[in-house]
C-alpha cells in the first residue's frame, strides 16, 4: 500500500469543503478528506500491528520503545477484573466497591425552567459548545465513516 | 538492596554461561558481551568531572540494565540513566531495560531506547548541572580541598 499526501491539494480540499452550505459540489472535497483519513488510520493499524508482531518476535516481554520523536508503548486499557452478575451475590463485600451516579432528569429540568425561570437548586447548566460532524454515508445508507 | 544484588549476580552468571540474556528476560543471543566490571568505563567531563559507569551487559552498540524491584522498565526508559551512560559509550545506538518484580515473582517488562546526540547531549547536561550542584554543597560545607579555578 502506498500513501501520497499532497498537502497543497489537501489544502485546497479543506477550501472547498468548506463550502459545502453553499455549494452541493464541495461535497466530493470532504469525501476526499474522509477517505485520506481512513486511508491513514487503516495504514496506523497495520503499522501498529507490524509492531506489535515484531516487538513480541524480539522479545516477549516488549512494553515500549522510544526514539527522539515517537513513543511506543504496549499495554492494557481498562479494568483489570469485572463482576460476574450470574454469582454477584456469594461475592464478598471486600472484592468489590458501590457506585452510586446521579444525572439530571432533562424533561423535568426544562419544565421547571419555563416554569419558575431558573434552574431547581442542585442543578447546574452545563456549557455544551457545538462541534461540526462529518459522515460518510456509504452505498446501503449506513453511517461508514465519520470525523 | 540486597535482594537486588543477588539477584544482578544471578543473572550475569547465567548471561556469562549462556552468552545470551537470561532466560527469564527472553534469553536473546548477545554480540560480543561484556558483563558488569568489565565494561566500567571512567571518563572526565569538563576538566573536574570523574564519571564512572558500569553496565549490566554491554554490546558493541547495545547497553543494558536489569532492575529488579516493583518499577517497570517503562518507567527507567523515561529517565536518564540511558543518556548518562551514553556519555561513557557513545556509540551505543540502544539501550535496553529489563524488569523483574522479585515480589509478584515476574518479568514487568522490556523498554528499549533510541540513543541519539539528543539523547546525548541530555545526558551531559543532566550530569555537568547535578555535578555543579554537588560541588557547590561540598566546597560551602567545607567537605573538599580545592575550589574551582
Amino acid at each position: 500500500m502506498q500513501i501520497t499526501v499532497d498537502t497543497d491539494k489537501v489544502k485546497s480540499l479543506v477550501e472547498d469543503g468548506g463550502k459545502i452550505l453553499m455549494s452541493q459540489e464541495a461535497e466530493a472535497s470532504l469525501v476526499q478528506l474522509l477517505e485520506l483519513q481512513k486511508s491513514v488510520e487503516a495504514a496506523i493499524g497495520d503499522a501498529k500491528k507490524a509492531i506489535e508482531e515484531a516487538a513480541l518476535a524480539y522479545n516477549p516481554n516488549f512494553t515500549s520503545v522510544q526514539g527522539e520523536k515517537v513513543k511506543v508503548g504496549y499495554r492494557s486499557f481498562g479494568s483489570k477484573y469485572g463482576i460476574d452478575q450470574a454469582t454477584f451475590d456469594k461475592l464478598p463485600p471486600q472484592f468489590y466497591k458501590k457506585k452510586v451516579s446521579y444525572s439530571a432528569e432533562t424533561k423535568e429540568v426544562d419544565k421547571y425552567l419555563v416554569e419558575f425561570g431558573s434552574l431547581p437548586l442542585g442543578i447546574t447548566k452545563i456549557e455544551r459548545p457545538k462541534q461540526i460532524s462529518i459522515k460518510l454515508i456509504d452505498d446501503w445508507g449506513d453511517d461508514a465513516t465519520s470525523s | 538492596m540486597i535482594a537486588g544484588r543477588e539477584w544482578h549476580k544471578k543473572w550475569e552468571a547465567e548471561g556469562r554461561e549462556t552468552h545470551c540474556l537470561p532466560e527469564v528476560f527472553g534469553g536473546r543471543a548477545l554480540i560480543e558481551p561484556k558483563f558488569e566490571k568489565e565494561t566500567k568505563t571512567v571518563k572526565v567531563i569538563g576538566g573536574w568531572i570523574q564519571l564512572v559507569g558500569v553496565f549490566d551487559v554491554l554490546e558493541p552498540t547495545i547497553g543494558t540494565d536489569f532492575k529488579s524491584g516493583v518499577m517497570p522498565a517503562t518507567a527507567y526508559a523515561n529517565g536518564y540513566q540511558h543518556k548518562v551512560l551514553q556519555i561513557l559509550k557513545p556509540e551505543l545506538k540502544l539501550f535496553d531495560y529489563h524488569s523483574y518484580d522479585q515480589y509478584l515473582k515476574k518479568v514487568t517488562g522490556f523498554a528499549r531506547v533510541h540513543l541519539t546526540d539528543k539523547t546525548l547531549k541530555e545526558g551531559i547536561e543532566f550530569v555537568v548541572t547535578n555535578a555543579s550542584d554537588m560541588r557547590a554543597y561540598l566546597e560551602e560545607n567545607n567537605l573538599i580541598r580545592e575550589p574551582i579555578s
